[in-house]
């Protein structure tokens, strides 16, 4: 297995577990919370509040644009 | 009904040097709240890309979370927002997919595409930042929400941990910060050619978007949470 292949496996594996976790938080919300639940939690914070803005924004920036 | 005491930080001339030093150093509790490192991280990395707009967005990020944590204090809010009609979901949908069209026509390379994202962002910060504890830096007496942890919530953040390891070991196989290793790709280098044009950068847009919406509604519901808020 290259490089290429090694990472790529990687990536569709952490998709593979967060598409798993989606399935079991849908079926069972009292085994495992949602990630839009877990992500709302986090965000009792104010610093967390702010820095899911910074990466949402420059995700968005850094993929659509050329630099 | 507010704490006159509140936000008086270090005072030792008043005699009450002892529990003005105990209020001062509460102020700076949110230094140690999760994101605050995952900031400094991001701001090493961005540091080592040598992208002054990339330093300057992390930098500026960690001036806001210094300036929101000492109004804030360390103090959390349930940021479960209000539910949505199904109209305002409807119109939400609709506005970010004509937006996501919009923007999604702006060639890759044109500056009018980042003044445009730009603009999106700095309308996501002030939505967020409106709302709050008062400018005056006091905060009242009502009891501090402490929203429920979700069952096994440390499933999601495992989940997280091992994406940002793998990019880490991407990153570090480069031969230079800006340089990509086709060997190890980054999820930018798998995912740019797949949003350069058409059909799928809309769609990524108008989901961009919408991730926007979601976030600013939790950041916002703060007004909701605690009476008296402004």
């Amino acid at each position: 297995m290259s490089g290429w292949e090694g990472t790529v496996t990687a990536y569709g594996l952490v998709l593979a577990a967060a598409v798993v976790a989606s399935l079991v938080a849908r079926r069972r919300p009292d085994v495992l919370g949602g990630l839009g639940m877990v992500v709302t939690w986090a965000m009792r914070r104010r610093s967390t509040q702010l820095f899911l803005l910074l990466t949402w924004w420059w995700l968005g920036w850094h993929l659509v644009t050329s630099r | 009904m507010r704490n006159p005491t509140a936000g008086v930080g270090w005072d030792y001339g008043q005699g009450v040097g002892e529990r003005a030093q105990r209020v001062g150093w509460s102020r700076l509790t949110f230094l140690r709240e999760p994101a605050v490192p995952l900031l400094v991280l991001a701001t090493a990395v961005m540091v080592t890309r040598g992208y002054a707009a990339d330093i300057l967005l992390c930098v500026g990020t960690l001036a806001l979370v210094v300036r929101e944590g000492l109004r804030w204090r360390g103090r959390t809010a349930d940021a479960t927002p209000a539910p949505l009609r199904w109209r305002s979901v409807a119109g939400g949908c609709a506005i970010a997919t004509v937006l996501g069209v919009g923007l999604s026509l702006i060639p890759r390379t044109e500056r009018w595409l980042d003044v445009a994202l730009a603009a999106v962002g700095v309308l996501a910060l002030w939505l967020s930042l409106a709302v709050g504890p008062g400018g005056d830096g006091h905060l009242d007496d009502a009891p501090e929400p402490v929203p429920a942890s979700p069952p096994r919530w440390w499933v999601w953040l495992g989940i997280g941990a091992l994406l940002v390891l793998i990019e880490l070991v991407s990153f570090l196989s480069q031969s230079d910060a800006r340089t990509d290793n086709p060997d190890r790709p980054t999820i930018s280098t798998l995912l740019e050619p797949t949003l350069a044009a058409g059909v799928p950068r809309a769609a990524g847009l108008t989901l961009w978007l919408l991730a926007g919406w979601w976030l600013v509604r939790r950041t916002r519901a703060w007004s909701g949470s605690r009476a008296g808020a402004p």
